[in-house]
């Protein structure tokens, strides 16, 4: 049993076990939905819906679990979206109408920027695949220190958290 | 009631309850009247492990929803073929304390 600082509130050996499961879902719903960005979050939401009675313990790090894997939910959708233009760009390349042209300083049009696999396409996907391996291994330290009983507060998305915590008891049966 | 049977009874069936409610259920039933041991008795408690179980084999199919009672839940998980694989994965890591809360609403309705 552990006292958590900010709140002064009693966190049972369980609490901690099911804290920990935010964050270790997140991770196999990562690998179980690979190509598609939103899954783990989507998973995220669902685990704190069902969290929504339990303690402020397990609420905060739900919402913790939900806020870590939004953040990376714009580089993701983008790498994913790019992808999907250079696989599918050159078929849907015929429906596209003449429209007004815009020129880069490379003088080449901007729209064919995001058609090829250009230098630029895998730099921005080793990028992205370096920053997921990053928070990766972040969700599954945080998963294992949270399960010893360390309270780990991620930079800034905790203070967020701490604002959108509820912090009333929701559990009826707790003394 | 008499607290050797109270302790009695939370030794046999502490596994099937949340850690943090035992405190709980033990004065609870301290308060409780003799007569009512017998329903307490017959409350039908669900095996968490054998619900994590079921939730890896037939969660796809919602049969685990089923069993925990939440026949709506159920029949969306069925009908979205467990939420496209997702609703299954999240509820491995929910079921067991999900059936801890479920024995704890079954037990409530006596004390």
């Amino acid at each position: 049993m552990m006292t958590d600082t900010k709140t002064a509130e009693i966190v049972y050996p369980q609490e901690l076990e099911q804290a920990s499961n935010a964050y270790l879902m997140t991770v196999v719903t990562i690998i179980a939905g690979l190509p598609l960005p939103i899954i783990n979050v989507i998973a995220a939401v669902f685990f704190y819906l069902a969290q929504r009675k339990a303690s402020y313990f397990v609420r905060w790090h739900s919402i913790q679990s939900i806020l870590s894997q939004a953040l990376m939910i714009p580089f993701n959708s983008f790498a994913f979206a790019w992808t999907l233009k250079i696989i599918l760009g050159n078929r849907l390349h015929i429906f596209e109408q003449d429209g007004p042209h815009h020129y880069t300083t490379s003088s080449a049009l901007a729209s064919e920027f995001f058609y090829s696999a250009s230098l630029y396409y895998w730099s921005y996907i080793a990028f992205i695949i370096f920053l997921n391996i990053i928070e990766f291994i972040a969700v599954v330290s945080t998963a294992a220190q949270v399960r010893k009983g360390k309270n780990v507060r991620w930079f800034l998305i905790a203070n967020l958290t701490d604002a959108i915590t509820s912090k009333k008891n929701r559990d009826k049966y707790r003394i | 009631m008499d607290s050797q049977k109270v302790d009695m009874y939370l030794m046999t069936n502490a596994k099937y309850f949340q850690a943090q409610h035992l405190n709980y259920i033990r004065e609870r039933l301290l308060l409780m009247d003799e007569s009512k041991w017998f329903m307490i008795q017959s409350a039908e408690l669900k095996d968490p492990t054998t619900l994590l179980i079921i939730s890896i084999v037939a969660g796809g199919l919602g049969i685990d929803r089923f069993m925990l009672g939440d026949t709506g839940l159920g029949v969306a998980k069925l009908l979205t073929c467990g939420g496209l694989g997702i609703w299954t994965i999240v509820d491995w890591f929910l079921v067991m304390d999900l059936t801890r809360q479920k024995n704890m609403e079954r037990l409530q309705a006596f004390l």
